[in-house]
């Protein structure tokens, strides 16, 4: 059963009650809230997420809620709970549904050492995978929200989980971040874009997250191998352009953006090498989003020197 | 007062139902054990029984996670160990190494699986400010930098105020004894000193003896105000115990807590190790401390304890814990210092919490 097949109110009784089990990539999420705007958002954002049946372990437990006393009441907050304890400080309640995110973001990044994780974006086209690390400001979401509404298979924004053997990219497809004026790039790109809820003066400014495509969400198990890692660099003043990236210098990107490869430490290193050896590494300018688009058309179709 | 055993502690006395439990049996003992900073120690349980192999996919995940968290900080720790050896070798004064820092380096089981935020070293009271200003030159600055704070440590305290290495962020308590200066309790530290032993192939660097290594951590358990760990430092006692290996263990151990005054902690250990988690040291029984068990601890006292030592997680706490947790609290401060001093340090640090 998918999330969007419980009605409204159900679904806000079970998240106040026993809870839901959400399916999010390799995880399952025990969730739990009060707040009946998250409902509504998850509802939207992660329709198409599957349920896990009732009992069994769940990866993380989690839940939102209005902290105890006056703050329940007056200009409301929202706490972010990871198994009764809080490891944030307290949001504006319209805040709720980034905070999940950023609080989920937390969970893997603190707890799921079997994957070296980087900081990027993962998208898949014919077969072929690329991985898009960029720090905040270098357009990845904005990219990664243009590609997977054109589809290409959306695989990841935020995290990529590459296997520490096999190299493979394990999927957490979820609702792409878009801050400031990419919610109104990413409108304009496609007026059939669904966005949820609009939070506002959070630390990254205004939020909003798109629904990520229904068939990439279908395929949340299955795993991708990985032949591209594109650094996106976007610029209002640079040209179109796609040039090919030294190894080494993508290395040293990787591990500047990775969550944890203080933990795996060599094991990381190893990790990280192989993936640049197995990938064709390559920088990526761009002014807008079409032509982005179809420089990573020429990437995949390994025709960007012609 | 019934109290139904906690799955998590279930485990830690008999290690054999982990083959048998089911993925939502699993769920509850991955959040207790996290939550008491043991899921490291489920981990080598796992592997010491050869269970692997009957632990769901998911859970595996977690459990090796967690190991690998814990390789990492080693590696690390051992390598500030490393660190700060050399940058104070040139004083030409002991460095002993307590608590998680002294196990690992030791190679303790009780050091496998065990994260910990500190690196705590004891040093001669008449060596701090060499050994400081040394720390200082290579990057390590002190925490606590009002005027007060800075008073609180180093007129009562018996460390001062801790370093944080200004890139890495490792945090460095230095101790010049084991208890306040203020506590009712002054143990001569220069005994321990005394006993201490150099680590092969390290220039300064010394441990504790096993014996004192246990009366160490017994005392600081039982003078703590905040007992969110307490589980794990009596999990922590029970390897120390079976690390000595030793049928006189618990002889040595009687007149070393007599020595150094502080035989109690010593007897509360014992007893909460037989209650808590079913294990009594070879040869060891309350003879040893002259009195009959139920003596041993007052009364009043016991049930705040056995409840702190619950695991630190919603599914075993209740409203008793809570005040339990809160008296505790109390207390530990009350053997920390003199009321005198000790109402007017509350009212300030309340206030001072306020205003953040």
């Amino acid at each position: 059963m998918k999330l969007a097949d419980i009605s409204k109110t159900d679904l806000s009784n079970r998240l106040k009650n026993e809870g839901i089990r959400l399916r999010i990539g390799p995880f399952v999420i025990l969730l739990n809230t009060r707040i009946e705007a998250l409902s509504s958002a998850l509802k939207l954002l992660y329709g198409e997420s599957e349920l896990a049946i009732d009992g069994g372990f769940s990866d993380f437990h989690i839940s939102l809620d209005a902290p105890a006393g006056l703050r329940g009441y007056y200009r409301p907050q929202v706490l972010f709970y990871f198994d009764g304890q809080v490891p944030f400080k307290p949001l504006p309640i319209t805040h709720a549904f980034p905070l999940f995110e950023w609080g989920l973001n937390w969970c893997i990044a603190k707890y799921v050492h079997q994957y070296l994780i980087l900081h990027a974006a993962v998208l898949e086209k014919n077969n072929r995978s690329i991985i898009m690390p960029g720090p905040p400001g270098s357009g990845k979401s904005t990219l990664c929200a243009a590609l997977a509404l054109r589809g290409w298979r959306l695989l990841s924004d935020e995290m990529a989980l590459v296997g520490l053997e096999d190299l493979s990219l394990t999927p957490v497809t979820r609702p792409v971040a878009l801050k400031n004026e990419s919610i109104d790039i990413i409108q304009r790109f496609e007026s059939d874009a669904v966005l949820g809820p609009l939070s506002y003066d959070t630390s990254k400014g205004t939020v909003a997250h798109l629904q990520p495509p229904v068939d990439s969400m279908s395929r949340y198990l299955e795993k991708s191998g990985v032949s591209y890692i594109v650094m996106p660099r976007y610029s209002p003043e640079s040209s179109n352009e796609v040039r090919e990236m030294q190894q080494s210098s993508m290395l040293k990107e990787l591990i500047r953006n990775s969550f944890n490869y203080n933990i795996l430490r060599e094991e990381g290193f190893r990790t990280a090498c192989r993936l640049v050896d197995a990938c064709g590494c390559f920088t990526l300018d761009f002014n807008n989003l079409d032509d982005a688009l179809t420089s990573m058309d020429r990437v995949i179709h390994n025709s960007v020197n012609e | 007062m019934p109290i139904k055993l906690p799955l998590l502690l279930k485990i830690l006395v008999k290690p054999d139902y982990l083959p048998d439990l089911d993925d939502s049996e699993w769920d509850l003992l991955v959040r207790q054990a996290r939550a008491s900073s043991l899921l490291g120690q489920i981990y080598y349980l796992v592997m010491e029984g050869g269970y692997l192999e009957s632990v769901p996919e998911r859970v595996r995940h977690h459990l090796q996670s967690e190991n690998r968290y814990f390789e990492a900080q080693k590696k690390s720790v051992l390598w500030e160990i490393d660190n700060i050896s050399g940058t104070l070798a040139h004083l030409d004064t002991p460095i002993i190494l307590l608590k998680g820092a002294a196990y690992l380096k030791r190679g303790y089981s009780v050091s496998r699986g065990r994260i910990f935020n500190d690196i705590d070293i004891l040093v001669r009271q008449d060596q701090l400010d060499r050994i400081e200003a040394s720390l200082k030159q290579k990057g390590w600055l002190s925490t606590h930098l009002n005027d007060y704070d800075q008073r609180y440590y180093r007129q009562w305290m018996h460390e001062i105020p801790p370093l944080k290495h200004h890139t890495r962020g490792t945090v460095l308590d230095i101790h010049h004894t084991i208890l306040p200066l203020t506590s009712s309790n002054r143990p001569d530290i220069m005994k321990m000193f005394d006993a201490s032993e150099p680590l092969v192939n390290e220039v300064n660097i010394s441990v504790l003896s096993k014996t004192d290594m246990f009366i160490h951590s017994a005392t600081h358990l039982f003078h703590e105000s905040e007992l969110s760990h307490a589980l794990r430092d009596l999990v922590d006692l029970r390897l120390l115990a079976e690390e000595q290996g030793s049928e006189l263990f618990c002889n040595e151990l009687t007149n070393r807590a007599k020595e150094l005054d502080l035989s109690w902690p010593v007897s509360y250990a014992l007893y909460y190790l037989k209650t808590i988690l079913q294990y009594q040291p070879a040869e060891c029984n309350h003879d040893h401390f002259g009195g009959k068990e139920e003596k041993t601890v007052p009364l009043f006292l016991a049930p705040l304890f056995t409840r702190a030592f619950m695991p630190n997680h919603h599914s075993c706490t209740n409203f008793f814990s809570h005040v339990a947790s809160w008296l505790l609290y109390i207390r530990g401060h009350w053997l920390r210092m003199p009321f005198y001093l000790l109402i007017p340090h509350l009212v300030r640090k309340a206030l001072a919490r306020d205003k953040e």
